[in-house]
């Protein structure tokens, strides 16, 4: 896992293209959102290399979007994130969260 | 009653018109009326106003019929011939009006009978009433001969009867007019039923108004029409058919009802053929120079409709205990083999679903109206069976049936139908059945409504109940009801459910299930695409089913051995002529995609086994080749489902193929990939790279080229469903096996 590879999903979390069918670049961006899943779940317990905080950036960003099934997505990943994230101020009402 | 304009009434307020169902209520409630022990001269009064000028077309109503007879009478006749519901409201009350006995002692009945025959018949001088008046004349006549007293009606018994057979026997235009309406047929066959059993009724009569001679005429006449009927097109007219023949046929003495079974039982067995092991068909008098028993029927030429008219009079004969002991031999084969009847129209749609009902029916009618020892000595050694079962008493033979047809039906209605004739039948007969209760408890009325539970969960649950019911659910599997079927996702799920009945007795039965699988590819056409995707995606369920068994059972088995060998064989399928040929898989016409998944879930599976477990003998490496052929063509496919399973294919072949043959295939797919860039081919190759990435080893060069190739199919300028595959590769190919 490089900082070139992590430069390439920045790109796709970044995909906005559109065409005459409407926003065909949301299923790249749903895709890329499932890689920064797998890479949250490598580097976990170890060392945050620096793309890192790229990629938590666009999916914070993602998180707060319009089309409902990329938000959903991207704010599933980021809460599994913030469970244990150190840097961030805790989840309030987190086990309203939980037992819904 | 006003009908159609509002305007004011005796009181004076004004009155909505009303609508149809007002109209059909106060119908009724004027016929319940009619119920009144008085004269109606006593109800009568003189102002009672006679709504429409109708009575006209009556012969001369006599002159001291009490006035709200004649309003009665007058709204009837308005309400009778309507082609609304009011007519079955407005046919009571004419029907009650008339056999009132104050008013057959006016001579009503006749004025009414004369009136509906000349109604019906047709005359030179008018034109042909409309059709609807005619079957509003029909269900008067239904409706008079149902309600009456024996004495009142025995002289319209002749009379109407030749009328209603002139209906249905002449060729004039007008009568044709009326027999082109299912409701008048309908209805004609309910009148004549009514009169036969009248008919029967008046013959045992002393006074005999009707001749010995006459009833025989009307008996014949009638049960011919019934028998002819029931092969009608419309379902109303088999129902009413059926109904009505067995109705009459329990009123006739004990040898000629024998006939009319007999009749029916003969029908049955016209057009049906036999069929030999190779696939090829004989008449039943060729069959019966042969073993009969070791053939199976045939009924794809059968008449559908006529088999559904013919088996629903069974289920009415034996509902009503009709038939004698003596018959049930042969009523059973027609049951069972109804229970497994499909046709299909020109259009593709199914037309067998109504006789496999009635099969249900009937069974569920012989379990209830039969005792134990009756159904016990019945000898079904002449019987042959469409799931292939050993010989077994009949209530264990029909219950093995129906749970065949309650698990793997495609229609939810006949699964149910199935499963309450199974509850019927081992709740009147106890200690009949193996395993009765618990039987009952698994193939329960709600669990197999949805198809894939029950096809999966159900058969599983009962084959564990007891061995005799675990090789007919694999046969029925195997046929037109599982990998036979004409669906797609049927197919997928038999093949699952194969897969898990495969694991029953552990190894043996794994051996079994791939005996089968194997005879049945061969034995079927080579164009048979549909068939042939169910059967090879059977045999990929079998082998994945025994390679997870593998790792929770002892491996030391002796019959372990026996299956790895036989899954070595079934690499030879490639180098057979029921393998997949090239055009199977390019030709449009030859559905390819179908083709395409069944081998590339087969080559995952043998592959998966040749790698993992340590073996003697060696897959031959023409045959690893071959394989290869194919699977190369299957990848070129774009259907996700193809796509898929291809990819698996692809990894799981990667690990029996020397290095070189690895970076073969791999550079072949970038030339593919490259040669189809911009154009909407490609998905399969990208699928695949990402698929074998892992398969090679951790610094190799064909990595960094397989991930400088998908981040090259990322580029804004390719179509986006394969940019869209190529970003899931990476996530989930690549991510997880790089550091």
């Amino acid at each position: 896992m490089s900082e070139d590879i992590a430069a390439h999903f920045v790109q796709f979390l970044n995909n906005y293209t559109t065409d005459r069918r409407g926003d065909i670049g949301s299923f790249i961006r749903i895709e890329a959102i499932q890689a920064v899943q797998i890479i949250m779940d490598k580097i976990k317990d170890k060392s945050i290399p620096a793309y890192f905080q790229d990629l938590l950036g666009c999916l914070c960003r993602l998180a707060a979007e319009k089309l409902d099934k990329v938000r959903f997505q991207a704010w599933t990943c980021l809460e599994k994130y913030w469970e244990n994230a150190t840097d961030l101020p805790p989840l309030q009402r987190y086990e309203d969260l939980v037992t819904f | 009653m006003p009908a159609e304009t509002q305007n004011r009434s005796v009181s004076g307020i004004l009155v909505q018109p009303l609508s149809w169902e007002e109209r059909y209520v106060m119908l009724l409630w004027l016929s319940h009326l009619l119920l009144a022990p008085f004269d109606l001269a006593s109800l009568s009064s003189d102002d009672i106003p006679i709504p429409h000028d109708n009575l006209g077309m009556l012969t001369a109503i006599p002159p001291d019929t009490p006035r709200i007879a004649q309003a009665i009478l007058s709204i009837s006749l308005r309400y009778v011939v309507t082609p609304s519901k009011e007519r079955e409201a407005a046919t009571i009350l004419l029907a009650r009006l008339a056999l009132r006995s104050d008013m057959q002692r006016l001579g009503l009945l006749n004025i009414l009978t004369d009136w509906a025959f000349s109604t019906l018949h047709p005359s030179l001088s008018r034109p042909p009433p409309p059709v609807y008046t005619c079957i509003g004349v029909l269900s008067f006549l239904a409706r008079l001969v149902a309600s009456g007293q024996v004495e009142d009606l025995a002289p319209l018994v002749v009379p109407t009867f030749d009328q209603i057979i002139r209906i249905a026997q002449s060729d004039s235009a007008a009568y044709e007019n009326i027999r082109s309406s299912a409701s008048a047929r309908k209805t004609m066959i309910k009148v004549l039923r009514t009169l036969a059993t009248l008919a029967l009724t008046l013959a045992d009569k002393i006074d005999g108004q009707v001749s010995q001679s006459r009833v025989s005429v009307i008996l014949e006449e009638s049960i011919d029409y019934f028998l002819v009927a029931l092969a009608d097109k419309d379902t109303p007219v088999r129902f009413a058919a059926s109904k009505g023949l067995a109705i009459v046929a329990l009123k006739l003495d004990t040898d000629m009802a024998a006939e009319v079974v007999e009749a029916v039982i003969g029908s049955l067995d016209e057009n049906v053929l036999y069929e030999k092991a190779d696939g090829s068909l004989v008449t039943v008098f060729e069959a019966q120079k042969q073993n009969i028993k070791a053939l199976k029927r045939n009924l794809t030429t059968v008449d559908a409709q006529r088999w559904h008219g013919l088996i629903l009079t069974l289920a009415h004969l034996l509902f009503r205990r009709a038939p004698p002991p003596g018959q049930l031999p042969e009523i059973l084969q027609s049951l069972v083999s109804g229970l497994d009847f499909e046709q299909r129209s020109p259009t593709g749609s199914s037309i067998g679903t109504g006789v496999r009902d009635a099969s249900c029916f009937g069974i569920w009618a012989i379990s209830r109206k039969y005792t134990t020892e009756e159904l016990q000595s019945v000898d079904t050694s002449t019987i042959t069976l469409p799931t292939e079962q050993e010989d077994n008493s009949a209530l264990q033979m029909l219950a093995v049936e129906l749970v065949c047809a309650a698990c793997v039906d495609p229609s939810g209605n006949i699964r149910r139908g199935a499963s309450a004739a199974l509850q019927e039948l081992i709740g009147r007969h106890p200690n009949t059945i193996l395993e009765g209760i618990p039987l009952v408890q698994i193939v329960d009325y709600h669990a197999v409504a949805r198809r894939s539970r029950a096809m999966i969960e159900v058969a599983k649950g009962a084959a564990l109940l007891d061995s005799s019911y675990w090789s007919p659910l694999v046969n029925s599997l195997l046929l037109w009801r599982g990998v036979g079927s004409p669906d797609a996702d049927s197919r997928r799920t038999a093949a699952t459910a194969l897969g898990v009945l495969s694991l029953q007795k552990s190894y043996t039965t794994i051996n079994i299930v791939l005996d089968r699988l194997r005879s049945r590819l061969s034995n079927i056409p080579h164009n048979d695409v549909e068939a042939r995707h169910g059967c090879v995606l059977a045999i990929a369920a079998t082998v994945d089913a025994f390679l997870a068994h593998r790792e929770t059972s002892d491996q030391t088995h002796p019959e372990a051995s026996t299956v790895i060998k036989k899954v070595l064989h079934l690499w030879e399928i490639f180098d057979s002529s029921y393998g997949p040929t090239k055009n199977d898989l390019t030709q449009q016409s030859a559905r390819p995609e179908l083709t395409a998944e069944a081998t590339s879930r087969l080559i995952a599976s043998i592959s998966r086994m040749a790698a993992t477990i340590a073996i003697d003998a060696t897959v031959p490496e023409k045959l690893i080749e071959k394989a290869l052929d194919v699977l190369l063509l299957c990848v070129f496919r774009g259907e996700d489902t193809v796509i898929d399973a291809s990819s698996e294919a692809a990894s799981q072949l990667f690990r029996i193929i020397p290095l070189g043959k690895q970076v073969e295939m791999i550079q072949g797919w970038f030339a593919n990939i490259h040669a189809s860039w911009k154009s909407a081919t490609g998905r399969g190759q990208i699928s695949a790279l990402g698929a074998v990435f892992h398969r090679l080893p951790a610094d190799s060069s064909g990595r960094q080229f397989i991930i400088e190739e998908l981040f090259r199919c990322t580029t804004d300028s390719e179509f986006i469903e394969k940019q869209v595959a190529a970003v899931k590769c990476l996530s989930t190919g690549i991510l997880p096996n790089i550091g």
